[in-house]
């Protein structure tokens, strides 16, 4: 009698001990596929997990796999209910939780502006940032203009290269390859930047452009400004972006300082501004990037530089793409500015009220570019539960629920984008009414050329952060020639038009050509968009 | 259905001076391959031999994450100079005559070279019963059961501390390839049936 206790208490513990195992097993089954279709699905996921039909009798009371699976299939399909309960509760939560992240997303994207936000906070308080000045002459502007278009578009492709590759490396927690390849990116930077410099004093020895000692003042601010944005990306791509602000707000400390105190000429003060503030960003960047004793010992890396022959191949078109960026950003002033005007004395000349248009367009494509910070996170954060929820056989339901998404974001993004024209246009005109007896402020509204360019630069604006969104999308899935067709065709047409509007119209028509060339960017990047979504099963398979 | 067995160019495969205590691995780093298990049986085996070295020849750079993970296992068993990830190698032969014995402990595999070239070394492997593992292995090497660093362990600490059964082992295994998976077997084999669907049916009268 009590033998057969024993025995039946011994038998218990043992199907206790067999369940316990089986419900690992489903754990492991569910963590590999999800939600399991059929009984002999997950006999072929348990054979791959490295279970055998051995070992099934004494393992989990089983006669064979087939007859483990038939229980394992059971406790997925009960497991999988009860987390569909308990995700209907917790989806009373979810339109807060909803709130909750596109708060979050949109002031980390706001936060990324913050830097050039305390620059033009500096020129509208003190008359000062770190490369400009409000009481420039013309001349004085179109040189420091020139040599700041050309150190963006120098710089453009890198930034952007430096921005993925560092920023993957550094989620791979592998700071050691992370550092290499910014460091390394930023000597191929400047060594590029040097060689343009050398090309633009030849073209300048051959064309006399401008006379020599102004060309001297632009490839210092270009030089300088190179290396400001080469070294600000290597900490953009650290994510320490507070420092950024830090470091180009103590550089306009020393300008102001060494300007107005010291009586230095703005050049010069500028020069010295822009050095603390290189010097300083080169270091941090060092700094952050340092290693530590341990990671230093590290004798093995996963993951090392890639040979410079390979990065070439892998980063082409993303160094394109950041290229072709900062073009379509700058070809209608490198178009209006170069078109025959009253009172131009080079071939390029920069014009004033052209530039405040196009900076009051700037507000609010800071606004509106936050939106993207979200949008793009809220899709890298929904891939894997969105394809874990579709069965095999239900491609198109998956794909086509990448339609909704993408349209609710892109109606959100326009909606913020209409939104943030229309408050930045009277946040502006107001704070034009409040402080009119101020002469720079007077100034600023005294031109109509400043409202036309505004107009039609927010709506470009607004286009191109469509554009843009429709990119990032494209990057996040490692498909970048999607939006490099987008792009190249748009700063075809913005040339075009620019050139013809400039021309023929006046010269302040340049912003034409912005104006179609970000409509064609964001019209193709939309239309690849729905060829990219139609296939997205297919784009997301091939993306890792 | 005709099955025909994976071969090998036996020229590469030629024996080299030997080290001792060396266990090797040809593997990819990553979770199929089950890695983890392999470190937890070298910790098991440095208890009994000291002196043990593993080295795992693949590449790092298919899973990232799970490649982290391994090394914060083996930094986590302290196994710094037992557990070498050494990175992907082009030349098997190098490998396997780098080695005293070979270990494989892949959760799922169809029927692996790793295990074939090895054995053409004269190098006897510990392998998991998965796949088509047991069929080339059985009788020139030790088949252990899968996710289990105890057996995966046993079954090393027996050939690396039998010097015999090490021996006749690997010579066994060299003579077996040689035998079943020459790259000349492997073209006869298919030239035999291409000849034969090639040829005419004839139909029966």
């Amino acid at each position: 009698m009590r033998e057969d206790l024993l025995q039946h208490t011994e038998r218990k513990i043992q199907e206790i001990n067999f369940v316990k195992k089986i419900e690992k097993v489903a754990d492991e089954v569910i963590e590999k596929i999800g939600n399991p279709v059929d009984v002999l699905q997950v006999a072929a996921v348990i054979e791959s997990l490295g279970y055998r039909h051995a070992d099934c009798l004494v393992e989990f009371g089983k006669e064979n796999i087939f007859e483990l699976s038939k229980d394992v299939y059971k406790i997925c399909k009960l497991k999988l209910r009860a987390d569909k309960k308990a995700k209907l509760k917790r989806e009373s939560f979810l339109f807060v939780r909803k709130i909750w992240r596109f708060v979050k997303y949109y002031f980390s994207g706001l936060a990324l502006g913050f830097p050039i936000a305390t620059q033009i906070g500096f020129i509208v308080f003190t008359g000062y940032s770190l490369w400009a000045w409000v009481r420039f002459t013309e001349l004085q502007a179109t040189i420091v203009a020139f040599g700041t278009i050309l150190s963006f578009l120098t710089t453009g492709g890198f930034t952007q290269v430096m921005g993925r590759e560092v920023t993957y490396y550094l989620s791979m927690e592998n700071k050691k390859t992370a550092r290499e390849i910014a460091l390394q990116l930023f000597n191929y930077g400047l060594i590029f930047t040097i060689a343009i410099a050398i090309v633009l004093f030849a073209v300048n020895f051959i064309f006399e452009l401008f006379p020599r000692k102004y060309l001297y003042l632009i490839l210092a601010y270009y030089f300088l400004l190179s290396i400001l944005w080469l070294s600000t990306s290597m900490i953009y791509a650290a994510k320490r972006k507070i420092s950024i602000t830090v470091i180009l707000s103590t550089g306009t400390i020393f300008v102001i300082w060494f300007h107005k105190f010291k009586g230095f000429s703005i050049h010069f003060s500028h020069f010295i501004g822009l050095i603390v503030a290189d010097v300083l960003m080169y270091l941090w960047a060092r700094y952050i990037f340092r290693l530590k004793k341990e990671e230093k010992e590290v004798e093995y890396i996963s993951l090392k530089v890639k040979r410079p022959s390979v990065l070439t191949y892998v980063s082409s078109p993303f160094f394109k793409f950041g290229f072709f960026y900062f073009l379509l950003l700058f070809l209608d002033r490198i178009v209006s500015w170069t078109a025959y005007s009253k009172g131009k004395f080079y071939f390029f000349w920069f014009r004033t009220p052209y530039e405040l248009g196009i900076d009051w367009a700037l507000l609010s494509f800071g606004l509106t570019l936050a939106v993207l910070e979200y949008a793009v996170n809220d899709f890298s954060e929904s891939l894997i539960p969105v394809q874990k929820k579709f069965p095999a056989y239900k491609i198109r339901s998956h794909n086509l629920w990448y339609f909704d998404f993408y349209f609710i974001k892109l109606a959100f993004l326009m909606l913020f984008g209409v939104v943030s024209i229309i408050v930045v246009y009277f946040a502006v005109m107001r704070f034009g009414e409040v402080f009119q007896h101020i002469k720079e402020v007077r100034e600023f509204f005294a031109s109509p050329v400043t409202f036309k360019v505004y107009y039609f630069a927010s709506i470009s604006y607004l286009l191109l952060a469509i554009g843009l969104m429709n990119n990032l999308l494209f990057f996040t899935l490692w498909k970048p020639s999607f939006g490099l067709d987008a792009i190249r065709v748009a700063i075809v047409v913005d040339l075009v038009v620019g050139v013809l509007a400039s021309r023929l119209i006046s010269w302040e028509y340049g912003v034409l050509g912005f104006l179609t060339g970000s409509f064609t960017f964001a019209m193709l990047s939309t239309y690849k968009m729905f060829k990219f979504i139609r296939t997205f099963d297919y784009q997301y398979y091939s993306a890792f | 259905m005709v099955l025909i067995p994976k071969s090998l160019s036996l020229n590469r495969n030629r024996k080299k001076q030997k080290n001792s205590r060396i266990v090797v691995a040809v593997a990819r780093i990553m979770p199929l391959k089950d890695i983890e298990t392999m470190i937890r049986a070298s910790a098991i085996v440095r208890e009994k031999i000291p002196d043990v070295k593993f080295i795992v020849y693949g590449s790092t750079d298919t899973d990232p994450v799970y490649t982290r993970k391994c090394q914060l296992l083996i930094r986590e068993l302290r196994l710094e100079n037992t557990f070498i990830l050494a990175g992907h190698h082009p030349k098997p032969s190098e490998i396997y005559n780098e080695g005293d014995i070979s270990a494989l402990s892949s959760i799922s595999e169809g029927f692996p070279y790793a295990v074939i070239e090895s054995m053409a070394c004269a190098r006897p492997v510990v392998a998991t019963d998965v796949g088509g593992v047991r069929e080339a292995l059985e009788g020139f090497g030790i088949v252990v059961k899968p996710r289990d660093p105890k057996a995966l362990a046993e079954g090393i600490i027996k050939l690396l501390t039998d010097h015999e059964l090490r021996e006749t082992l690997g010579r066994r295994a060299r003579e077996e390839v040689l035998a079943k998976y020459r790259i000349d077997l492997n073209i006869d084999a298919y030239r035999r049936i291409y000849n034969e669907l090639a040829r005419p049916k004839r139909l029966a009268l």
